[in-house]
């Protein structure tokens, strides 16, 4: 220990043990480090790498479970000062806690209260050492992957941590966004001699940063430790056989699956129509094909196994088709123009591109989800979206195995699990139905989870939940195979499965369609198609303005400038006026005067209107229902002004809140709520934080729906079915809910927010004259009812 | 571990250290609770979507899908333990709704503020020692009865007092059933899944399974 520096990391016996678990995830864990030091840390899934990032980040919770032993950083535990360590993550969703770049990135220095012109300084500083591409005012969560990472980066060198950890913070990221990570990380440890702490599956790319490489086993047991090519040279086949990804290993070996050895279970006649190997549809200019004539030799035999059939459909077909994926404000991005590919029974393509390309989109539009701008989708020589709206034929026709694969998951056993298609389909044939439980079986065993049947899916393991969606998406033997990154952050034993099972159903005559990043996939399956995408920049060559500034919407209404507190006190002022309107007389006056000071909160549009509706029918209820439950009793004559007064008066409490709602960015709201309102700060930013995520909240149902439906699981149009349905999904939003919640605590805490109970706010929530005038309004509102009724009277 | 410095000794079905305390994981699963279930509401509306003829026929019985809408409340105080919990995740669901477009604009505010100290009432009422189903029912009804007088003054004025007090009745049931007994077992079919391993619901699972 005494080699350690004073701002070294020392690790003594360290010891972790989630309480209700018999068996601790790290036992006696030593590890000492030297400052500046960068460490490669690798293991095989599970063997507690991540706990151990987090012990070192002072961030194990003891009401999770028992830490013993002790870590010490720089003499005493770490995490003393706020960001002292630093924590990036895998997803780097999980890491943005505000709306715009500059504002994420002063999150760490406002826990540490420093004063606001410092804060402004630093996120400007460390914005300009990551390259970051855009300026301090973007959207943080309209990023790419790999800008996400590298603003994490950034939000987490503005604490000047003394020890950076990083928990497979290129995972996620395809090729390139992933080597403009790792260079950040690297110009950041070079300039400010961090001490890192780098966990990944996949080495390459990190060999040149790290120096040193420690190999954990089970329980965090260290296996080997020392330069970085002596490991690996003495190491090669323990981490081969570990999972870990090493530079210049063959690809692994995929899996060979034998799951149809008791010869045809069920009708396959139909699949095996395939169409001539050797009349593949070029694909046209924006996605170049390639062409993967050395085969291995598997499938090499399972294509000449098949005779072809001339003049069938193909398995899917796709022409001249134009994507765009949805924008804010119904600004839509193009992704995609004139897009054709064919794929024959028993073939299997990648689709590769880079973040943002479209590669989901086009899977969701494959199977019927998204509809394209142009060109035409036919699955089997079925149009796609036709297809859509037959549950049972969909899940006949096509599978998707969802990038992650905890969104498959709605039943309470892993059999069950990858039963519930079949049991949906086969419902009224029981020979099928016991030919798929045997098939089920056999399946389970390939993949080694056969001794998991009875486990709750949400309890598996990454990759264990992944085999298990593989084989509850292939076990119905799909004509066609969505599979949405199906290799990403995954070691090589899945890969090997995922592989394996490809081939199994292109030998079944399935077709396969993979969106991936990784190389070694593709080159595995028949072709590739790229598709290519210069809209989004990774890096930019001007220099963009960093500085923290109020950010105004370009085209904002005059409203949209306004102190948020200003804005609803308009609100809660109408709000409170409606309860003097006595006679729909004074009510249609004062609704006017909504109606002539609408203009200056929002631009008369579309969407406007159609925010209106729900409002308007609300109101048509409650003059409804004043109609018929009154007390001058139900229909009187003298009952219809007093519902026309109704109607009006709710319009009046509640359309200035609604037509207020879009000036109400939650960044500059909660500014105001902790420093006008002196709210409590701590609930206010994560309130702010949390608002930011309704987008991404509402994405995962939409993901969590569309993969019940493509699994048959759709319900019925019966009522308790569709309560079913809908409790389910509610379930599993709430799952995920919990997962991504604790993550998110992780990275905040990581960046000082756990102590800080006052902060300092980079930017002031400012007063100004305007904010007089929308005062003025809300008396006017308020007291306009109650003015026009005494004179009314 | 932290040492309790209170005399008793710490229970594993309480909050870990002081109750007042909120931890980082509190305060976010409690406002993504509050931002998960208003996403949720939206995906109900094909279901209530049914029930609404036979609420414009009677729109005092509407009452008996209100327990519904303090799920938040009730979820999040069962889970974090921690006073204000119910209130803070209600409040952040009544934000999300006028967000998504929801039909009463920021009156829901209101709304929120009172079904989420409703709920907290039911629990206060055992000193925030108990979460189990007789204070999640009790703070379900409670958040009925108080909501029921705002919404008559706010939106439904016109009411003779005896559909008001149908309306009261049909709040508290459905407060009771739909909002403290559906929360109660929700709370405890996520326990199962591992997902509530840093709150007491999951450390409690985590105990008896062990062997």
């Amino acid at each position: 220990m005494s080699e350690v520096g004073a701002a070294g990391l020392s690790i003594h016996q360290l010891s972790w043990r989630p309480h209700g678990r018999l068996r601790p995830t790290l036992q006696g864990v030593n590890l000492e480090l030297r400052r500046g030091e960068r460490v490669l840390l690798v293991g095989a899934s599970g063997s507690g790498k991540s706990t151990l990032l987090r012990a070192m980040a002072g961030l194990l919770d003891d009401s999770v479970g028992e830490q013993g032993g002790q870590v010490r950083l720089g003499g005493g535990p770490p995490g003393r000062r706020a960001g002292q360590v630093g924590l990036m993550l895998q997803e780097p969703m999980h890491t943005i806690v505000a709306e715009y770049a500059g504002r994420d990135v002063a999150f760490g220095p406002e826990n540490a209260q420093q004063p606001p012109p410092v804060i402004r300084e630093r996120a400007a500083a460390t914005l300009v050492a990551v390259h970051f591409p855009y300026s301090a005012s973007h959207r943080s969560t309209e990023l790419s992957g790999g800008q996400m990472q590298r603003l994490s980066l950034a939000g987490t060198l503005a604490l000047d941590p003394d020890l950076l950890l990083l928990d497979e913070p290129t995972a996620m990221l395809d090729d390139r966004a992933g080597a403009t990570v790792r260079e950040a990380v690297r110009l950041a440890a070079d300039q400010r001699g961090l001490t890192l702490v780098v966990v990944e599956h996949r080495l390459d790319g990190w060999l040149e940063i790290c120096d040193r490489m420690v190999v954990l086993g089970p329980g965090g047991t260290v296996l080997a430790d020392g330069p970085v090519h002596q490991v690996l040279r003495d190491q090669r086949d323990d981490l081969a056989a570990a999972g870990v990804w090493v530079p210049g290993e063959p690809a692994p070996v995929p899996l060979a699956p034998d799951w149809h050895d008791q010869g045809d279970w069920h009708d396959q006649t139909d699949w095996h129509n395939r169409s001539d190997w050797h009349d593949r549809t070029g694909l046209n200019d924006r996605a170049e094909r390639t062409d993967r004539a050395e085969r291995g030799d598997l499938t090499r035999r399972h294509r000449d196994a098949t005779p072809a059939v001339p003049g069938s459909a193909a398995a899917l077909q796709v022409k001249a088709l134009s994507l765009a994926a949805p924008g804010r404000e119904g600004r839509s991005r193009m992704l995609m123009r004139d897009l054709h590919i064919s794929l024959a029974a028993g073939e299997a393509l990648a689709v590769m591109g880079r973040s943002g390309s479209g590669k989901s989109t086009l899977l969701r539009t494959v199977a019927g989800f998204h509809p394209p701008i142009a060109g035409q989708v036919l699955l089997s020589g079925r149009p796609a979206e036709q297809l859509v709206r037959e549950p049972r034929s969909l899940a006949a026709a096509v599978a998707w195995l969802p990038q992650h694969p905890d969104h498959l998951i709605t039943d309470r056993s892993l059999y069950a699990e990858v039963m519930a298609t079949s049991v949906k389909l086969y419902a009224d044939r029981p020979a099928l139905l016991e030919a798929a439980r045997s098939r089920a079986e056999r399946i389970l065993v390939a993949l080694g989870l056969w001794h998991l049947r009875d486990a709750d899916p949400y309890q598996l393991s990454v990759g264990e939940q992944r085999r298990m969606g593989l084989a509850a998406v292939v076990l119905h033997s799909p004509r066609l195979l969505l599979l949405d990154e199906p290799t990403v952050g995954q070691d090589r034993h899945t890969w090997s499965a995922v592989v394996g099972v490809v081939r199994a159903i292109q030998a079944e005559g399935g077709a396969v369609l993979a969106a991936t990043h990784d190389h070694l996939l593709a080159d595995a399956l028949d072709r590739t198609a790229w598709l290519t995408d210069d809209e989004l920049p990774e890096t930019s060559e001007t220099s963009p303005d960093y500085e923290i500034t109020e950010v105004i919407e370009p085209g904002g209404t005059p409203a949209a400038r306004c102190n948020p507190m200003a804005l609803l006190s308009i609100a809660l002022g109408a709000a409170v006026g409606s309860f003097f309107i006595r006679d729909w007389e004074v009510g249609a006056f004062v609704l006017l005067l909504v109606a002539v000071l609408a203009p200056l909160a929002v631009r008369p549009s579309r969407s406007v209107f159609l925010r209106l509706i729900p409002v308007a029918l609300a109101a048509l209820t409650v003059g409804w229902s004043a109609l018929v439950f009154s007390e001058r009793g139900p229909f009187a004559p003298t009952a219809w002004p007093v519902a026309g007064r109704e109607v009006l008066r709710i319009c009046y409490l509640v359309v200035p809140g609604v037509l207020l709602v879009p000036s109400l960015p939650p960044s500059r709201l909660s500014d105001a709520l902790a420093q006008r309102a002196r709210l409590p700060h701590r609930p206010v930013v994560v309130a702010s934080a949390a608002l930011l995520r309704v987008q991404q909240v509402l994405d995962t149902w939409r993901q969590l729906a569309e993969t019940r439906t493509i699994r048959g699981l759709h319900p019925g149009r019966s009522f308790p079915q569709r309560v079913r349905h809908v409790a389910a999904l509610t379930f599993a939003l709430l799952v995920w809910t919990f997962r991504s919640s604790q993550q998110m605590a992780v990275s905040m805490d990581a960046r000082g927010f756990g102590g800080a109970r006052r902060r300092t706010f980079a930017l002031p929530s400012l007063w100004r004259p305007r904010d007089w005038i929308c005062l003025a309004v809300a008396v006017l509102l308020l007291a306009a009812p109650i003015v026009l009724t005494s004179l009314h009277w | 571990m932290t040492a309790s410095t209170r005399e008793e000794p710490p229970r594993s079905d309480l909050a870990t250290g002081r109750r007042a305390a909120w931890r980082t994981v509190d305060l976010i699963t409690a406002v993504m609770i509050g931002v998960a279930f208003g996403v949720a509401f939206i995906g109900w509306g094909q279901v209530y979507n049914v029930t609404t003829p036979l609420f414009a026929v009677l729109p005092p019985l509407s009452g008996l899908i209100g327990g519904f809408w303090w799920l938040p409340a009730l979820v999040a105080m069962l889970v974090i333990r921690r006073p204000g919990a119910a209130l803070l995740a209600e409040l952040v669901a009544a934000s999300v709704e006028p967000l998504l477009g929801g039909q009463w604009g920021i009156s829901t505010l209101g709304s929120g503020l009172i079904q989420g100290l409703g709920v907290e009432l039911g629990f206060l009422l055992f000193a925030y020692r108990r979460f189990t189903v007789v204070p999640a029912m009790i703070g379900g009804a409670l958040a009925g009865l108080l909501e029921t007088p705002y919404e008559w003054r706010l939106y439904y004025s016109e009411w003779a007092a005896p559909y008001a007090a149908i309306y009261a009745a049909t709040m508290a049931l459905s407060g009771a059933l739909l909002g403290g007994l559906v929360a109660v077992a929700l709370v405890k079919a996520l326990a199962a899944t591992g997902v509530l391993a840093p709150f007491p619901p999951g450390r409690q699972h985590a105990e008896q399974r062990r062997i």
